[in-house]
């Protein structure tokens, strides 16, 4: 390993302590995969907290986060490195991936199944019993050290039938299932999140429980804590609740006039 | 709404906004008309040519001439409508500018607006003809509907959906039958929903629409608040003291679930406060000042010490009635359903619920709900999700023991729930090509197909552009650096590093074959059969240019002996004048057994070699034939062919007409493998973008 390679791990550690409340045991589970170098997926809707809970895992167990946000242009190289001219000359750059193999960090594949099919493939003998990260262009094979884990998080509330994980990839991981918080938690974390009254907070989480009860029914996906937050920062700046709501919620999930309109509805009922 | 329209939307919200405070006194025919500042003839062409297309054939001119007469902000007013429209149905919107100018004078704000909705309505619900004599027949929206009558007709949308958001399941609204004295009728029994056909009890709009959603909200709250467990004593009150027990009774329940509502309902309770304001009615802030509201035996036990002293208690214009009879019947239903099942599991809930309601709707209501409520649990014994029975110990039929080796007929075997067995070879299946192929085909509605077509090729070309890249080619549009990067770094220096420096635009890199299960039962006899057809014309048409393996089929049959697949463009075959005349042959046919012909299907898309292998069912209804292949039957054996679809790699996915597919596509499917279609006419659409997001 060159010096080059050893990251300046200050940039990749959470310093403060990032706002996650615990939902059931899965600051437990994360915690024992990591003991037992066991790669983790987090399974969950858009905006529910899995990126949150990476940082906060990393906060907690005090190793450096690498995250890569997944895209379908994501190459095998863009995860593992390439050679870049310098003076007439190549130099190789790491990868995200092999960063994180090097330096033992926890690599987040955020999003994975918008990546590339093939790039997959080169996170298979990294999340089995081998733990190797094979380096074609270099000719050498990484042997992972215990401290890294690989974690990816994955939406199955897609619809597409191609954006879905190849069983050989699933079945190297634990799963830990992110569906949103209970009532009172949800409440509890954008009350947290953006400093507005609980009671206002019960009543976002309550609006958007009803929209994900219109899922498959005008609605692709129902409102995500996210938006919860975003919509109760706005309240706390000043905004009257409904106009934070229609602008913070029901604009942001359709463009469909009908279901907008139904959506004001609701938000009318409530606030 | 289309982006054009969404465009002149928010160009003209301020212009329209004016147009709305100015329009409230009523018709403003002399502020409209004349040099009012409204835009120019050719103004007005070019942004009709943009709004309708140019070179359409359509006589713009003289609709620009018309509008001419118009103030500025009308005309906005009637670019924005037409845009909405075309994004329905480009003939209608053709027809309303036709009439908007001389229309829209002659009405109220009020009048034209429901006119739109209306017409609006029922483009959505395609009733094609309809719509097209609510046009031409404007004038009759100047003078039979009172403009500040609320109707439950234009509301039901809204708050059916608003009340699911809340219950997660469908309550229907239907018209309450009108009281002796014409007063306001709303009831429940748990099951639906009662409401006044129209309420027109406020002078003005706002406060008879705000009356709506109080009503309905105070229906929903007797379900929440469990007021129908005071039936029994409330028959008992009524047989003692007469009606004004049950009046007294309405008004306290009703008080309670104000409570319920201003707790969980703020927003709405403000509507309430504003509703008891307009109507001048006195509320009794104190009434459960002493007493334990948390449930209907506090309402029971107020109404026994209020009963004598009645002049206390307000009427409140919101107050429902309590259909005893009504409540009665559906909780015998209730109770009948639910006993058995505990008892007996194997019971069949539909053929309970058949027997005792006579209604095999109801009988198949109640066994969604059943199985709704169960979540697929121990009650019912039913499979969990994913789970194909080992089938060694298939029933065999007596009668289907010797095979008929005929040609295009295939025998499947089907899931009898009672039994928790499969039934061997049980269904015979015939593939038949539909030799009707007709000669002539009329497309009807050009103008909208034509529409239709260029959204569907809009929304393919995204797919098409969306080109990947191949590195390391030997030609290409680009120098791949990478390439050249490695070669240079190779220590081999082989000079053949050096051929494959290129980068090609891959733009067939998709591996996906569809097979699209057309439901030709019964009842999509008229105006469903013909959006199917063009819908799949459509898609036929323009599903050429993906390179994607398509496959059509449609399916019925009546009884097991005598299922049936049409093959209306099968994966060898390319789109063809005579796969053109077998779409447009597809005609209704009898029932709906959907387990086989899944299996049939699955067969023969599972033969594909794609990497990503979709069955796209598209239906009606749930699953029913002759025999007892309906309720959970029909569900289970469909759960069942499409679990054996899952597990040969294909991904299925259901999207449906049937409004009451949310109670069971979930239980049948799983999450997010199912879509509900409200609007048919934006079938062709629809499929397209749905087409788009199963496979990128």
């Amino acid at each position: 390993m060159t010096s080059e390679n050893i990251i300046e791990n200050s940039k990749y550690y959470i310093k403060d302590e990032p706002y996650y409340l615990p939902t059931a045991n899965e600051v437990e589970i994360f915690n024992t995969a990591l003991a037992e170098n066991i790669p983790v997926l987090l399974k969950g809707p858009t905006g529910c907290g899995k990126t949150r809970f990476m940082e906060y895992m990393s906060w907690y167990t005090k190793r450096p986060l690498i995250t890569v946000s997944c895209h379908d242009d994501l190459t095998t190289a863009d995860l593992v490195g390439r050679y870049l001219i310098q003076n007439d000359s190549t130099i190789w750059q790491d990868g995200p991936l092999t960063t994180a193999v090097r330096n033992g960090c926890i690599c987040y594949l955020d999003e994975i199944v918008e990546a590339r099919k093939d790039t997959t493939v080169v996170i298979h003998p990294l999340c089995d019993d081998r733990r190797i990260l094979p380096i074609e262009k270099l000719g050498q094979l990484l042997q992972a050290p215990p401290e890294f884990c690989l974690t990816m998080s994955y939406n199955p509330g897609y619809q597409s039938a191609v954006k879905d994980l190849k069983p050989s990839t699933r079945q190297r991981f634990i799963s830990i299932d992110f569906s949103y918080p209970s009532a009172d938690v949800e409440a509890k974390i954008v009350n947290q999140e953006a400093g507005l009254e609980l009671a206002v907070c019960e009543r976002l989480v309550k609006l958007a429980g009803m929209t994900r009860n219109l899922v498959g029914n005008g609605l692709d996906e129902g409102a995500s804590t996210r938006l919860l937050v975003h919509a109760a920062k706005l309240i706390n700046r000043g905004f009257e609740p409904k106009m934070a709501c229609r602008c913070g919620i029901a604009d942001v999930l359709t463009d469909d006039p009908e279901t907008v309109a139904l959506l004001h509805e609701m938000i009318e009922t409530l606030f | 709404m289309g982006l054009l329209s969404r465009l002149l939307d928010k160009l003209d919200a301020s212009n329209r906004r004016n147009l709305s405070l100015s329009r409230k006194g009523g018709s403003l025919e002399s502020k409209q008309t004349g040099s009012s500042g409204g835009m120019s003839t050719t103004e007005l062409l070019i942004r009709l040519e943009l709004v309708m297309g140019q070179g359409s054939g359509l006589p713009l001119m003289d609709y620009a001439n018309e509008m001419a007469r118009l103030s500025h902000p009308l005309q906005l007013f009637i670019f924005s409508q037409a845009a909405e429209l075309s994004d329905l149905s480009y003939g209608h919107a053709n027809e309303f500018l036709a009439v908007a100018s001389t229309a829209l004078v002659q009405m109220e704000q009020k009048q034209y607006e429901r006119w739109l909705l209306g017409i609006k309505q029922t483009l959505g619900a395609g009733d094609l003809a309809i719509a097209t004599e609510q046009i031409e027949n404007y004038i009759d929206f100047t003078t039979e509907r009172d403009t500040n009558t609320a109707y439950l007709n234009d509301l039901t949308y809204t708050l059916e959906k608003l009340v699911f958001s809340i219950h997660k399941s469908e309550l229907p609204f239907v018209e309450a039958e009108i009281s002796v004295d014409n007063a306001l009728m709303s009831y429940t029994d748990n099951e639906a929903l009662y409401l006044p056909a129209s309420i027109s009890h406020f002078d003005n709009y706002a406060d008879n629409h705000r009356l709506y959603k109080v009503l309905t909200f105070q229906l929903l709250g007797q379900i929440h608040c469990q007021s129908a467990q005071a039936l029994g004593s409330l028959n008992e009150g009524v047989r003692h003291h007469g009606d004004d027990y049950l009046q007294v009774f309405s008004t306290i329940e009703t008080l309670r679930i104000d409570q319920y509502i201003k707790r969980e309902f703020p927003g709405l309770w403000r509507d309430t406060v504003l509703l008891n304001k307009s109507a001048e009615t006195g509320y009794p802030e104190n009434i459960f000042d002493d007493a334990d509201i948390t449930s209907v035996q506090a309402t029971l036990h107020l109404t026994a010490s209020l009963l004598e002293s009645t002049d206390v208690l307000p009427h409140l214009i919101y107050q429902s009635t309590f259909q005893l009879d009504l409540m009665a019947h559906v909780q015998k239903l209730t109770v009948e359903r639910k006993a058995p099942l505990i008892l007996n599991p194997t019971t069949d809930v539909y053929e309970e619920m058949l027997e005792t309601s006579g209604d095999p709707k109801t009988a198949d209501r109640g066994y969604l709900r059943s199985l709704k409520n169960s979540k697929g649990d121990s009650v019912l014994k039913s499979p969990p999700p994913g789970w194909i029975p080992d089938s060694s110990g298939d029933v065999e039929d007596e009668q289907h023991t010797t095979k008929h080796h005929e040609k295009g007929v295939f025998y499947y075997k089907e899931w009898d729930t009672s039994l928790k067995k499969y039934r061997k070879d049980w269904c015979r299946l015939k593939e038949t090509v539909n030799e009707d192929a007709v000669e002539t085909i009329e497309i009807d509605n050009s103008e909208a197909l034509r529409h239709a077509e260029h959204r569907i090729r809009k929304t393919f070309d995204q797919l098409v552009n969306d080109q990947k890249f191949i590195r390391g080619q030997s030609d290409g549009d680009e120098i791949d650096i990478d390439a050249w990067v490695s070669a240079r770094s190779s220590k081999s220096k082989d000079a053949d590093d050096y051929q494959n420096l290129y980068i090609r635009n891959n733009t067939n890199n998709r591996d996906v074959a569809i097979m699209f299960a057309v439901d030709l039962s019964g009842s999509t006899a008229g105006w469903k059969n013909s959006m199917i057809k063009q819908s799949t014309w459509l898609l036929c048409k323009t599903l050429a240019r993906m390179g994607d393996q398509y496959a059509v089929y449609g399916f019925s049959g009546s009884g097991r002996s005598n299922c049936r697949v049409y093959p209306v463009k099968t994966f060898g075959e390319s789109y063809t004048k005579s796969v053109k005349s077998r779409i447009f042959s597809m005609k209704p046919d009898q029932y709906t057994r959907m387990g086989a012909a899944i299996r049939h299907l699955s067969m023969l898309l599972g033969k594909t070699t794609a990497k990503t292998r979709i069955l796209f069912v598209l239906t009606d209804g749930r699953p029913d034939d002759v025999d007892s292949y309906r309720g959970q039957y029909g569900v289970e054996d469909t759960r069942l062919a499409l679990n054996e679809a899952k597990a040969l790699s294909l991904k299925p996915f259901v999207l449906t007409f049937d409004k009451e597919g949310m109670d069971y596509l979930p239980y049948m499917l799983g999450s997010n493998r199912y879509q509900l279609i409200t609007d048919i006419s934006q079938l062709p659409i629809q499929i397209s973008t749905i087409y788009k997001q199963l496979t990128t």
